[in-house]
């Protein structure tokens, strides 16, 4: 059981890995499609395109900040506060394997969120809503998964 | 594992960053030259608001293109050193 959530973790690092190399080639492009908008626009005369470029630009720089200063953070937090929940009983091993795999799951989701976002500030201009929505979504649905173990342990009479 | 999905991601990028940044040179240059012939009819028939306006919007147009070709860059520099390990 430990072998094969050390595997599936190894692999979801290399994953994480990937989704961070792509995050930084899709920021920049979608910083450099912005800017090729706004002088579009700006040689048009419309206003808005141009403003709404910009605003693109910071959104864009505010969700790969985001990603890479703050993602990390919010699973290093998430992850100590799974490992303080742990499991009970019979269910000690299997729940500290799952939290594990838990964590690590809703760290690739939060990043893979993030880049969904950059693809919104290219169609869209949008690009922080869904960043921050994916990450407490992937947060709360971790601390739910987690929390289902130990719960229906204690429900069984099992702890 | 994705490094060969990584790789091939990163050709695709290179390519797309060569067209945009080819389009934004374009862009500037029919820009500048649409903004010059504005100040320059400005300037024939007296019109300031016309001149003035052409100038700024060249103005612009260059910063934008510096922004794009010097900016852009470093960012990308920053962005490879922030770079966060997996944190599992």
């Amino acid at each position: 059981m430990t072998t094969s959530a050390n595997l599936l973790v190894a692999l979801l690092q290399e994953a994480w890995t990937a989704v961070a190399g792509t995050l930084v080639l899709l920021g920049l492009l979608t910083v450099l499609y912005q800017v090729l908008r706004g002088a579009g626009s700006a040689v048009i005369g419309s206003r808005y395109g141009f403003a709404s470029a910009i605003g693109a630009v910071i959104g864009t720089s505010f969700v790969l900040l985001f990603a890479f200063l703050g993602l990390p953070a919010l699973a290093d937090a998430a992850g100590a506060v799974i490992g303080e929940s742990g499991g009970c009983g019979p269910l000690v091993e299997l729940g500290a394997a799952a939290a594990g795999l838990i964590a690590a799951l809703a760290a690739v989701r939060m990043l893979v969120g993030a880049a969904r976002s950059l693809s919104d500030a290219v169609a869209s201009g949008e690009a922080g809503a869904r960043a921050l929505l994916e990450a407490g979504e992937a947060v709360l649905g971790m601390l739910a998964a987690v929390l289902a173990g130990p719960v229906a342990g204690h429900f069984l009479g099992a702890c | 594992m994705f490094d060969p999905i990584l790789e091939k991601l990163t050709e695709i990028a290179q390519d797309a960053w060569l067209f945009l940044a080819g389009l934004l040179v374009m862009v500037a240059l029919l820009g500048g030259l649409y903004f010059a012939l504005q100040g320059a009819a400005g300037a024939a028939f007296g019109g300031a608001r016309s001149t003035s306006v052409a100038i700024l919007g060249g103005i612009g147009i260059v910063l934008l293109v510096l922004f794009a070709f010097l900016v852009i860059p470093q960012l990308g520099e920053l962005l490879k050193g922030l770079q966060p390990v997996p944190p599992f």
